[in-house]
């Protein structure tokens, strides 16, 4: 039974994976511009020059012309990529597609990921509090302000704490995930960098992403302490707070964990205008130019790898469910 | 985004109050200067191979790999020496032989020779997918260890330049002879230049002075690069983290300069190009030489200019700028802006047979409603709302607007599918400038096109250009520059609005004897080569 199951969902994510591998090599090709004339742009800007157009020609013997048949495209791209080859860099020739991830990877992985934890942490937390006596002064205050500032715009709170702490109060460097004259490694001098200059951008993602798991979790909250086992465990005479967090927030924290799953995947996509806002040197940014400079086989690498972590986050998910909610063992 | 950023920054800086004082505690390095760099992202790609047709190389190459000429814009954009100590054209410009320094050494100790220059100048006819320099010439050959003989297929007088390209810098064949170009990201660069590279890392590149440069000793032991954005480098060099930057600042005058004069430098430099309008000439109504004309006629250039805050810099009608190309423009256009003359422009269209009718130009009962196509990523709709309502006002033509971001901008403007686009025309010397206008360039419309995106087709044009390239004699490329001015004046394949410029941010609290638009033999603009290292040769420290 539970056999049969995982290898559904299983065959669900590999043939979820296979579109997305086609959707992946299709959709850059679909936008406007092709990577010759944004390169040709690009050397028209650096230079102040028009640009011959023999070296367009030249350009186009290397990446490729975008009138060249697609199939043909396609299974050059399946074959590279089977051999794990991301390609090489349009913009960075001959700089692989790989190396340029792996670099800005640990940036997004460590600043996403630990803001996505604390920000489901706090918001969860604070949520099961506020739905547990939804109509509290805790309550009565809390959420409504949380409302507003889900509402907010991210990159307006970001570029307001840049501009508070970093240039009026000077508090936080402007840009960079690291102080550059310091030597890269594990020192503590080192980290101690690391966390300021992640400490703006990490506070401000937190700032906006918690109210969103504060309200969700509130509400199914306040609905699962109506719920009759919640009722028999008080009147067990059970603590209230093992009530609160093994009876109530347990059962009320099942969608809310999905979601969490799927954020995760996400982490790896970066967060877009954090990264931008703060110049952290992450996927985000990486994708961010990829997409500026139609560097095809840059934006196939970092769709495909957001693509692939988001589909791994939802198996994780899916398969996490099947242990902590036994209904879809019984239905499964 | 972007302008939210700049709105915010905008404000902030208007609300500082005075400069904060520069970094301390600099002591023993104080020799250093700070470049901020605002185009290359948050994070630099350690990929110096130099040769190759990525965009985004390691920045400042230029410091490590030199060209063998350069080009002085300070002098009309002739071509002068750098590696190349002389060069003299024979068999009717078709033959080049380059004499070479002979004091010039790379890093590692090895001599510069005619070996060196002919791997480097070989490479991208060896290579055609490596000639990103756009290379006219078929051949190159060894005369003797300082000598070099390069061949063209036509005489190639006007194409000097090329060898003044950083595109196309002179690389130790010692090296790079023995790698694999295509996959060789030439980690640890060897080149004749006045830098080494001392310690790379993403967010910022440290490069080191040599001892032993050719072109003299520099006053810095270090010149570092630090990646910013247009935004934040404005706070940093208020707060003098960084010395030196190349980005335009709109209201640069108030918002720093006024600051402190005396250490706040906001240069204009003339690159010798301009914003211009273009027609496409492949089609009607812009076959037509009185609807360009009229067109023309009734472009605002100075309500263009005003509000891009940079009062005084309206394009005259030739293209080319009065900073640059004193010696080489018309008396007769000298000094002149076109203004907006809606009398004349109304008599152009009449004469040419066209009337406008529900704001669409009508000739023999076809309507023609023209759009301008611009660039919106340059946020250039603002300006192409000028131009749309001054042509209203004043012609009671409605052109629609057509924005595209650069995507889809370049595309539509090389395959010419506009009718009027805004773009930018320039090149190094009148020749560079107008060499775009040549039929040799022409394609027909739906196929692409790098140059002459107009598709302009005048045999006079045509036999002006060619025989510009025929020529190295200064007084006859004057003249023939007289004639070609003239006929875009008369014939208007293009429109010039607004001269473009080198933008140059300095803090000289740290470093004095910057280049100023008044004077200057050289332009002190961060990528530009050759000047970039004239300009770094030329500094002092203050108070030393």
């Amino acid at each position: 039974m539970r056999l049969a199951f995982l290898a559904r969902r299983l065959g669900f994510y590999l043939a979820a994976a296979v579109a997305a591998i086609g959707l992946n090599f299709l959709l850059p090709r679909l936008m406007p511009g092709d990577p010759s004339s944004a390169i040709v742009e690009e050397l028209e800007r650096v230079s102040g020059q028009q640009v011959p157009a023999e070296t367009l020609m030249s350009i186009r013997a290397i990446f490729g012309n975008p009138s060249d048949n697609l199939a043909q495209q396609f299974v050059d791209y399946a074959r590279q990529l089977s051999h794990g080859d991301l390609g090489v860099s349009v913009v960075n020739f001959p700089v692989p597609v790989a190396d340029l991830v792996l670099q800005a990877l640990p940036w997004t992985l460590l600043l996403v990921g630990a803001t996505t934890i604390t920000a489901f942490a706090i918001g969860t937390l604070l949520g099961v509090v506020a739905g547990w006596k939804a109509g509290s002064r805790f309550d009565a205050i809390l959420t409504p302000f949380t409302t507003f500032l889900s509402s907010v715009p991210y990159f307006w709170v970001a570029l307001l704490a840049l501009w508070v702490f970093g240039f009026v109060l000077g508090w936080t460097p402007l840009s960079g995930g690291y102080d550059a004259d310091l030597p890269q490694g594990f020192s503590f001098a080192y980290a101690v960098s690391v966390l300021h200059h992640g400490l703006l951008p990490a506070a401000t993602i937190v700032f906006s992403a918690f109210g969103g798991w504060l309200l969700g979790m509130r509400n199914m909250t306040v609905t699962t302490v109506r719920e009759d086992y919640v009722l028999l465990a008080q009147a067990k005479g059970l603590s209230p707070r093992r009530v609160m967090f093994r009876y109530a927030a347990r059962n009320a924290m099942l969608p809310s964990f999905t979601g969490f799953a799927m954020a995760l995947g996400g982490v790896v996509g970066g967060a877009l205008l954090t990264e931008i806002v703060f110049s952290y040197p992450g996927i985000g940014y990486l994708l961010y130019e990829a997409l500026q400079k139609r560097d095809y086989p840059m934006m196939q690498g970092v769709f495909l790898l957001i693509t692939l972590a988001v589909l791994l986050a939802n198996l994780v998910a899916d398969l996490a469910y099947v242990l902590l909610d036994p209904r879809i063992r019984a239905k499964g | 985004m972007r302008w939210a950023i700049g709105l915010l920054v905008g404000a902030l800086l208007a609300g500082c109050s005075g400069p904060a004082a520069p970094k301390s505690g600099d002591g023993a390095a104080g020799a250093t200067i700070v470049h901020g760099k605002t185009d290359g992202g948050t994070t630099f790609v350690r990929n110096y191979n130099v040769l190759g047709p990525a965009t985004d190389k390691a920045p400042n190459m230029e410091l490590v790999y030199e060209p063998l000429m350069r080009v002085d814009y300070g002098d009309g954009g002739v071509v002068k020496p750098w590696l190349a100590e002389s060069w003299q054209f024979a068999e009717a410009g078709k033959l080049l032989t380059i004499k070479l320094r002979t004091d010039v050494t790379f890093s590692d100790g090895k001599k510069f020779t005619a070996d060196d220059a002919v791997y480097s100048l070989g490479l991208p006819i060896e290579k055609p997918d490596f000639s990103i320099a756009g290379i006219t010439y078929k051949s190159v050959a060894k005369v003797d260890a300082s000598t070099v003989a390069v061949r063209f297929g036509e005489p190639s007088y006007a194409t000097l330049n090329q060898f003044a390209n950083i595109l196309l810098p002179m690389v130790p064949k010692h090296i790079w002879s023995t790698q694999n170009l295509n996959s060789w990201t030439n980690p640890d660069p060897v080149g004749t230049g006045p830098f080494t590279l001392g310690e790379f890392k993403p967010q910022q590149i440290t490069l080191k002075a040599r001892t032993d440069y050719w072109g003299g000793k520099l006053p810095m032991s270090t010149y570092k690069i630090i990646p910013t954005s247009p935004d934040a480098l404005k706070a940093q060099l208020l707060k003098g983290e960084v010395d030196w930057a190349s980005n335009s600042w709109a209201n640069g005058e108030k918002e720093y300069v006024a600051k402190d004069p005396d250490k706040h430098l906001y240069q204009l430099y003339s690159n010798g190009g301009a914003m211009s309008v273009l027609f496409n000439t492949a089609k009607p109504p812009f076959d037509d030489v009185h609807v360009r004309r009229a067109l023309a006629m009734t472009i605002d250039r100075t309500a263009v200019v005003t509000t891009l805050q940079r009062p005084g810099t309206e394009a005259g009608p030739t293209g080319l700028s009065e900073q640059l190309f004193a010696d080489w423009l018309d008396p007769a256009y000298k000094g002149t802006v076109q203004k907006v003359d809606a009398t004349a422009a109304k008599a152009e269209l009449a004469a040419g047979g066209w009337t406008v009718e529900q704001g669409a130009l009508v000739k023999d009962g076809k309507r023609y409603q023209p759009s301008i196509l611009f660039n919106a990523d340059w946020g250039w709709g603002n300006y192409a709302d000028i131009l749309i309502n001054t042509w209203k006002q004043s012609l009671g033509l409605q052109v629609k607007g057509a924005g595209q971001p650069s995507a889809g901008y370049y595309d539509k403007q090389n395959l010419g599918q506009f009718d009027l686009v805004a773009a930018s025309t320039g090149g190094s010397g009148v020749y560079g400038v107008y060499r775009f206008l040549s039929s040799t360039y022409r394609t027909p419309i739906g196929k692409s096109a790098t140059l002459n995106q107009g598709r302009w087709n005048d045999p006079a044009t045509d036999a002006v250009i060619a025989a510009m390239q025929r020529t190295d004699d200064v007084e006859q490329l004057k003249t023939l520059g007289r004639q070609l001015q003239k006929i875009v004046v008369d014939k208007v394949p293009f429109s010039p609005i607004y001269n473009n410029y080198y933008f140059v941010e300095i803090n000289a609290t740290r470093w004095t004897g910057w280049p100023t638009p008044a004077e200057f033999d050289h332009i002190p603009f961060v990528g530009m080569g050759p000047d970039t290292i004239l300009t770094l040769l030329g500094l002092q420290r203050r108070g030393s």
